[in-house]
């Protein structure tokens, strides 16, 4: 009974020390620094920043940028892993800021032409002479 | 005994906690999945955002691949890729409207200009006969003693401004017609694209491409139906018969196929009535994804095999 006990202490104690090294080794962060994501992080903003992002797609070039913050304050830290995973949540959430803002100016336009077009239509319906280019 | 017991229930609590927890792994990924494949159906028929959807399986993939302390980031970046890949679908789905809303801007803008132009040769030709009474008037003395008794009393003011009124209106025929001939040019540009000419066993064919009608619909964009009316006045004096057969490519059910295929076809044998071809001289098929011209693998083979042909 004794026997049995100390097995099953042994094989707990060997588990928590497996756990303990996993714990560990994930919070070391060490593999290599993350400049070129954050690089990457930050052309990707500026990007979304050109298609007009921080006003047509503002939820999701928030979470980009702040993202970006937490990376550079990793990366200051050290905190080479951390750093990476908000680099590669920056860019991706500018990538989506970037395509929202770009469907919306283009769902404007499409709004205007077909405003433009329905105008020009009752225009010729009415027979009037301002409907040239 | 009593601790043998109780490792035993907190063994069968860990593997509890880890099947739960497999359990809602799975449903995320299902959801996922799910959500990828409804795009997969909305893409249809142009097949949009081919890249964006595979980026977004890929990384559903990875959610099963990855270490559990990764999991969340694995998942919002699927969720991410899924929202990119929806918005993309629904920007191509944007520029072929755009695109469908320009050809529609040019075919008003070449009736407004031909109604003008008819306008003013209406005008023009009503004042030529003005005038050319009043020269009449002027050349008979009789006439124009009896109209007009005393020959100074004619209003030369009157006259100068009909005349120039004249001049006004020829001078805004040429403008017009000019404008007119500009935008059918035009027209035509956009119609090499829209129909073409072969040869086949010696008769003419005309195939017009499905970009002629609205996506999913049988109406006619407005410079498809221009080009028609064009090509119903060129082949109406010919005595031959007719045969319009619609295809399309093999998405979707062949059924539902046919059926809009011959709802093309008859919306094109409705603008050759119009035109005045008798409809005994017609006959309007739809053959649903038959005879394909190009691979139905590819987009561009599956635009070329969206068409209406007709003999």
């Amino acid at each position: 009974m004794t026997r049995l006990y100390q097995q099953v202490l042994f094989l707990l104690l060997s588990f928590i020390l497996i756990v303990c090294i996993n714990v560990v080794s994930a919070q070391s962060n060490s593999s290599s620094a993350p400049n070129n994501t954050l690089q990457q992080a930050l052309n990707a903003l500026q990007l979304a920043e050109d298609a007009h992002a921080p006003t047509l797609a503002n939820a999701a070039y928030t979470i980009a940028q702040d993202a970006y913050n937490q990376a550079q304050l990793f990366d200051a830290k050290r905190k080479n892993k951390d750093a990476q995973k908000m680099a590669e949540k920056s860019i991706r959430y500018a990538q989506l800021a970037n395509i929202e803002a770009r469907y919306q100016k283009l769902k404007t336009e499409v709004e205007n032409k077909v405003t433009e077009n329905a105008a020009l239509r009752r225009s010729l319906l009415l027979g009037k002479s301002d409907v040239t280019r | 005994m009593n601790r043998l017991v109780l490792i035993a229930c907190m063994l069968l609590c860990g593997s509890g906690i880890a099947s739960a927890a497999d359990s809602v792994l799975a449903e995320t990924v299902s959801a996922l999945t799910v959500r990828v494949n409804q795009l997969d159906a909305e893409s249809q028929p142009g097949s949009y955002a081919d890249l964006e959807r595979l980026r977004a399986r890929q990384a559903i993939a990875q959610i099963t691949e990855v270490r559990s302390r990764d999991r969340d980031d694995a998942i919002d970046n699927a969720e991410v890729l899924i929202k990119i890949a929806d918005i993309s679908i629904k920007i191509q789905q944007l520029n072929t409207q755009l695109t469908q809303l320009d050809r529609d801007r040019d075919g008003i803008y070449v009736e407004a200009s031909r109604r003008d132009a008819e306008l003013a040769r209406k005008e023009a030709e009503q004042l030529r006969l003005k005038v050319l009474a009043f020269e009449e008037e002027q050349a008979n003395p009789m006439l124009a003693n009896e109209q007009i008794p005393e020959p100074s009393q004619i209003d030369d003011s009157a006259s100068q401004a009909q005349t120039q009124r004249v001049v006004d209106a020829k001078a805004k025929e040429a403008e017009l017609a000019k404008l007119e001939e500009e935008i059918t040019a035009q027209m035509s540009a956009n119609a090499n694209s829209v129909l073409k000419t072969k040869s086949n066993n010696g008769k003419n064919r005309y195939t017009l491409q499905g970009t002629a009608f609205e996506p999913g619909k049988s109406k006619l964009t407005v410079s498809a139906k221009t080009i028609l009316k064009v090509l119903a006045e060129r082949v109406k004096a010919s005595s031959k018969d007719f045969i319009i057969q619609g295809y399309c490519d093999d998405l979707g059910n062949e059924k539902n196929n046919i059926h809009l295929t011959k709802q093309r076809a008859d919306a094109v044998a409705a603008v050759f009535i119009a035109a005045g071809i008798k409809a005994s001289r017609i006959k309007a098929e739809g053959l649903g994804s038959s005879n394909p011209v190009a691979s139905n693998k590819t987009q561009a083979g599956r635009a070329q095999n969206r068409r209406i042909e007709i003999y």
